[in-house]
C-alpha cells in the first residue's frame, strides 16, 4: 500500500469521529471540541503542504491504496481500487473543505456551547468532513458513490440534530429522501458506465478511455443514460430544480451546519461532479446546453423566492440555490474554472453570511424572523460590518470576491444572450434581497431585547472569512492557471478584465442596494413579507414542495388503500375461499357415508358391474 | 343338453343375479345372508361346469380336478362364514325389536 | 328322460332361488333355500360328481341350513312389505344392477373359451370319490390344509362370539 500524505486528510477526520463517538461522553465536551477541530486543522495543514508543493503547476496523481473489489466477467477480470486522486481540482476543494470546515468547527465550539448534544454534534461534523473528503479525493466512481452517500447521511444526521423537534426530523427525512433519488441516478450512471467500459477509474474513463468512447458507435444508447444519471445526482445534491425543495427546510439544523453543508461544501458536490466528469459531458453538447439552461432557470427561480422570504436563514438558503445555479450555468457554457472559482468565493462569503446570521440569531435569543429583528447595528456593530461585507461580496460589488467570480461567469455566458440576461437580472435581484435582509436585520427600530453578545471564537472565525471574502477575488488569474489541467485544455480561463457590460451591471447592483436601503433602512414595513396569497405562494417556493407532497401522499394513500383492501382479500377472502371450498367438498363427501349397509353394497355391486363391462368392452374379453 | 355347458351356466348366472338382487332389496339380515349363499352356490356350479367341460386330462375322469376341489373349499368357507356371520347377526339384533339392517346407522357420517 | 330330469332340477333351483328372495317370512326363505341347495346337488350329479353332490346335501342343506333355521327362529323378525321405491329407489337400483350383472355374465360366458370350442367327448362315468381323495391329498394338499385352518379360526370366533354372555355383554 503506497503512502500519500493526502491519506491523512481522510484518516484524521475519521479518527476524530471515532474517538468522539466512543470516548466523547467520557472525555468531556471540551475534549470533543478540541479533537474535532484539531483533526480538521491538521488535515488543513496537510492540504496546505500539498498545495505548496503543487503550486503553480500541479501534476495530477492517482494513487491506488488497496484493491477493494474484483469482478470476473466474460470480458475479463476487473478490479476496483480504494484510491485517491490528487489534482488541482481536488486540492482546491480540499482546501475549502478543510479550511472553511475548520473555521466552522471553531465557530461551533462557542456557538453550540449550551447544547446537550455537543459531543454528538462534533462527531457528526467530523464524519461529514470525512465523507466529503472521500467524495472529493476518490479516484474512481465507486468510491465516489461511497462518499456521496456518506455526506447524504451526515446531512441527515445534522439537519435532524435536534431530534425531538418534529420539524427538524421531517426536514432531515425530506433531505435524505431527495438525496437518495440523486444517489440512484448516480448509481445508474455508474452501473451503465461500468457495463460499457468495464472500469470506473477516473484516469481511464476521463482521459485515456475517451477515444474509446468517441469511436464507440453504440454510445448513443448508453451515454445519455450515464449523463442523465450524473445530472440527477448533481441536481439532488446541489438542490437545483427540480430536486431542490429540501434545501430551505434544511435550515432546521444548527446554523453552523447550514454554513458548512448547505453553503460551502456538500451542495457544491454537484458542481464538483460535473467539473470532474466534464470530458464526458463534452461528448454531448445537448446535455451541456441543458445544464446551462437549468442552471439559469434555477438561479432566477431561487432569487425570486428569496425576495419574499421572512426567515433570515431561508433568504440565505435560496440565495445558495441561486448561486449554485450560477455555477451550473458556468459549467454548461464550458467555463469550468469560473465555476470552481465561484464555488470557492461563494464558500467564503456564504459561510460568512451564515455564521454572522448565527451570531444575530444567538443575539436575538433564537429569533429568525426578520420582521421581528432590527436595530442590531447598535448592539453588534462588528457583526453588522462582517455581514455587510459578506452581503456585498454576494451581491457582486467591486472589489469584493463575489464581483470577480460573478463577472467571470457572466463573461463566459457572453455568447448566449438569453442566459447572459438572466444572469444579469439575477445579479440585480441578489443585490436587492441581500440588501433587504441586511437592512431589516440591523437597522430600523430595535425589536430585540437585551441581545446576547458573541464571544471570541465566533467573531474571529468570521473575521477570517471576511478577510477572505475581500481578497480572494484578486487571485483569479493565478487560480485559473492552477486549475488548468493541460496546455490545450479549454474552458479553464477566468476573464476578469473590465468590460462595458460589467461596469453597467456593477452600477445597477449598487443602485439595487441603494433602493433596498431606501425601502428598509429605517425599518419600514416589509411589503414582501405580508401575508397575502401571492406572497405566500412565492415564499413557499412556488408551491413545488406542496406538489411533491401531494404526489407522495398519493402514494401513501394508495398504499393504505391497498393495505386495507388487499389485506382483506388475501388474509380473509382467499383463505376463506380455499378453506370453505375444501370444507364443502369434504362435507359433500361425508354424505356418502350413510352408515347403511345396503347403500354400500349397491356401490360395491355397481363397481363390479362397471369393471366387468369395462373388461368386456375395452379389453375385448382378453382381460378375463 | 346335458352334454353342453350352456344350461348349467345359464342357471349359474340366473341364480347369481337373483342372489344379487335379493341382497339389495331385502332388509332382513338373515335373508340377505341367504342371498349370499345363493351367490356362492351359483359360483360353485360355474366352477363345476367349467371343470367338467374342459379339455379332458388323461388319467382323470370328468375333466381337471380344479373345479371340484375349489368347490369343496368354497363350501367349507361358506359353512364357516355362515356360522360366524350368523353369530354376529344374532349378537347385534338380539336386543333390538326390529330386525332391519336399515336401523344400523351408528357408522353414519 | 335324463334331459327331462335335468330341466326339472334346473327349474327347481331357479324357482326356489326366486322364492328365497321374495318370501315375506324369513322361515319360508330358509326352507326355499334348502330346496335350492338340493336342486344344486342334483345338478352336481348331472355333472358326474357324486362326492360333491353328497357333500352338498350333507354340509350345505344339512349343517348350514340348520344354523340358518336356528338363527331365524332365535330372532323374531318383522318384515315390512317390499317397496320398490323406498330408500331413494334403492331396490330399483338393485334390480337394475342385477340385470346388468346378468347381461355381463352372459356375455362373459359367451366369450369364454369353453363355449366356443368343439364339444368335448365326455365319458358317462361318475367321478369316483377315490379320485377326488387323491386330488385333495395330492396336488391340492395346500388348499385343503388352508381350509382346515380356516375352520379352526371360524370355530374359535364362533365360540368367542357366542360365549360372552357371562361377562354381561350382548
Amino acid at each position: 500500500m503506497q503512502f500519500d500524505s493526502m491519506i491523512l486528510t481522510l484518516i484524521l477526520p475519521v479518527l476524530g469521529a471515532l474517538l468522539i463517538g466512543t470516548m466523547g461522553s467520557r472525555w468531556g465536551r471540551n475534549s470533543a471540541a478540541v479533537v474535532a477541530s484539531g483533526s480538521i486543522f491538521l488535515s488543513f495543514l496537510v492540504v496546505l503542504c500539498n498545495l505548496w508543493q503543487a503550486w503553480p503547476n500541479p501534476v495530477a496523481r492517482s494513487v491506488d491504496l488497496w484493491k477493494w473489489a474484483s469482478f470476473t466477467l466474460d470480458s475479463g477480470t476487473h478490479d476496483i481500487y480504494f484510491g485517491i486522486y490528487v489534482d488541482a481540482l481536488s486540492l482546491t476543494l480540499m482546501a475549502v473543505i478543510t479550511g472553511v470546515g475548520f473555521l466552522i468547527h471553531w465557530f461551533s465550539t462557542e456557538y453550540m456551547k449550551g447544547d446537550p448534544g455537543y459531543t454528538r454534534y462534533f462527531c457528526y461534523l467530523n464524519l461529514f468532513i470525512a465523507a466529503m473528503t472521500l467524495l472529493v479525493l476518490a479516484n474512481n466512481f465507486a468510491l465516489l458513490i461511497v462518499g456521496w452517500g456518506g455526506v447524504g447521511f451526515a446531512s441527515f444526521a445534522l439537519i435532524g440534530f435536534w431530534r425531538e423537534k418534529p420539524s427538524a426530523a421531517a426536514a432531515a427525512k425530506k433531505a435524505f429522501v431527495m438525496n437518495v433519488i440523486g444517489d440512484i441516478g448516480l448509481m445508474i450512471a455508474v452501473f451503465v458506465l461500468f457495463q460499457n467500459l468495464h472500469t470506473l477509474d477516473y484516469a481511464t474513463v476521463l482521459h485515456d478511455g475517451l477515444d474509446t468512447i468517441r469511436l464507440d458507435s453504440s454510445r448513443g444508447q448508453w451515454l445519455p443514460l450515464v449523463l442523465l444519471g450524473l445530472l440527477v445526482g448533481a441536481y439532488a445534491k446541489s438542490a437545483q430544480l427540480p430536486l431542490h425543495t429540501w434545501l430551505p427546510d434544511a435550515m432546521e439544523g444548527p446554523t453552523p451546519v447550514s454554513a458548512l453543508i448547505h453553503a460551502a461544501t456538500m451542495v457544491t458536490a454537484g458542481v464538483y461532479l460535473l467539473v470532474r466528469t466534464h470530458p464526458l459531458l463534452e461528448l454531448s453538447p445537448a446535455f451541456l446546453q441543458m445544464v446551462a439552461v437549468l442552471g439559469a432557470i434555477t438561479a432566477l427561480y431561487a432569487a425570486y423566492c428569496a425576495l419574499y422570504q421572512t426567515d433570515l436563514k431561508r433568504v440565505l438558503a435560496y440565495s445558495t440555490m441561486s448561486q449554485l445555479g450560477y455555477m451550473f450555468l458556468a459549467v454548461g457554457v464550458g467555463a469550468y474554472s469560473a465555476a470552481i472559482f465561484h464555488l470557492v468565493t461563494h464558500a467564503f462569503f456564504k459561510a460568512l453570511l451564515f455564521l454572522s446570521a448565527g451570531i444575530v440569531i444567538h443575539a436575538a435569543h433564537g429569533e429568525q424572523d426578520m420582521r421581528r429583528l432590527g436595530g442590531l447595528y447598535k448592539d453588534i456593530p462588528y457583526t453588522a460590518w462582517m455581514f455587510g461585507i459578506g452581503g456585498l461580496a454576494l451581491a457582486g460589488m467591486f472589489p469584493f470576491a463575489g464581483y470577480f467570480s460573478k463577472e467571470a461567469i457572466l463573461h463566459a455566458a457572453h455568447g448566449h444572450i438569453v442566459l447572459y440576461l438572466i444572469g444579469a437580472v439575477v445579479a440585480l435581484m441578489t443585490a436587492f434581497y441581500t440588501g433587504r435582509a441586511f437592512f431589516m436585520t440591523f437597522f430600523g427600530p430595535q425589536r430585540v431585547e437585551s441581545p446576547h453578545l458573541p464571544g471570541g471564537p465566533t467573531v474571529i472565525s468570521c473575521t477570517i472569512l471576511t478577510i477572505l471574502s475581500v481578497v480572494a477575488g484578486f487571485f483569479a488569474a493565478p487560480f485559473a492557471r492552477f486549475l488548468t489541467p493541460g496546455p490545450e485544455a479549454e474552458g479553464f480561463e477566468i476573464h476578469t478584465d473590465f468590460t462595458f457590460e460589467g461596469i453597467v451591471i456593477t452600477v445597477l447592483v449598487a443602485a439595487s442596494i441603494l433602493i433596498a436601503w431606501a425601502l428598509y433602512g429605517k425599518g419600514q414595513p416589509d411589503k414582501f413579507g405580508r401575508n397575502v396569497t401571492h406572497n405566500n405562494f412565492v415564499r413557499s417556493g412556488l408551491q413545488v414542495d406542496a406538489a411533491y407532497l401531494m404526489w407522495a401522499n398519493g402514494f401513501r394513500d394508495l398504499g393504505r388503500l391497498c393495505a386495507k383492501a388487499l389485506d382483506k382479500v388475501f388474509t380473509t377472502l382467499l383463505p376463506g375461499l380455499v378453506g370453505s371450498s375444501f370444507w364443502g367438498m369434504g362435507k359433500s363427501l361425508t354424505e356418502t357415508q350413510t352408515g347403511q349397509i345396503r347403500h354400500y353394497m349397491v356401490s360395491m355391486m355397481l363397481s363390479v358391474v362397471v369393471l366387468l363391462f369395462y373388461a368386456l368392452l375395452v379389453g375385448g374379453g382378453s382381460l378375463l | 343338453m346335458a352334454n353342453s355347458p350352456e344350461l348349467y351356466l345359464l342357471i349359474s348366472g340366473l341364480v347369481f343375479t337373483i342372489g344379487l338382487v335379493g341382497l339389495i332389496i331385502r332388509r332382513n339380515p338373515l335373508v340377505m345372508f341367504m342371498s349370499i349363499e345363493l351367490m356362492l352356490n351359483a359360483s360353485n356350479l360355474a366352477f363345476m361346469t367349467f371343470s367338467r367341460f374342459s379339455e379332458q386330462v388323461p388319467g382323470l375322469k370328468g375333466g381337471p380336478s380344479d373345479g371340484p376341489v375349489f368347490t369343496f373349499v368354497v363350501m367349507t368357507i361358506a359353512a364357516a362364514e355362515a356360522v360366524v356371520g350368523l353369530a354376529i347377526i344374532i349378537t347385534i339384533f338380539r336386543t333390538r325389536r326390529m330386525v332391519d339392517v336399515d336401523a344400523l346407522t351408528e357408522l353414519k357420517g | 328322460m335324463s334331459e327331462f330330469l335335468l330341466v326339472f332340477a334346473a327349474l327347481i333351483s331357479v324357482g326356489a332361488a326366486i322364492g328365497v328372495i321374495s318370501s315375506k317370512e324369513a322361515v319360508h326363505s330358509a326352507l326355499y333355500l334348502t330346496v335350492h341347495l338340493l336342486g344344486v346337488a342334483a345338478l352336481y350329479l348331472f355333472l358326474h360328481h357324486q362326492f360333491l353332490a353328497v357333500a352338498q346335501m350333507l354340509v350345505y342343506a344339512g349343517a348350514v341350513m340348520v344354523v340358518f333355521i336356528f338363527a331365524v327362529t332365535t330372532l323374531s323378525p318383522h318384515e315390512e312389505p317390499l317397496k320398490l321405491m323406498d330408500q331413494n329407489g334403492l331396490p330399483l337400483v338393485g334390480v337394475g344392477a342385477g340385470l346388468f350383472a346378468f347381461v355381463g355374465l352372459a356375455w362373459t360366458y359367451r366369450n369364454s373359451a369353453l363355449t366356443n370350442q368343439a364339444p368335448v367327448e365326455v365319458s358317462g362315468e361318475m367321478v369316483p370319490a377315490s379320485q377326488f381323495a387323491y386330488d385333495l391329498f395330492g396336488p391340492f394338499l395346500l388348499p385343503f390344509e388352508g381350509t382346515a385352518f380356516l375352520l379352526l379360526t371360524a370355530l374359535v370366533g364362533a365360540i368367542i362370539l357366542g360365549g360372552r354372555r357371562r361377562i354381561g355383554d350382548g
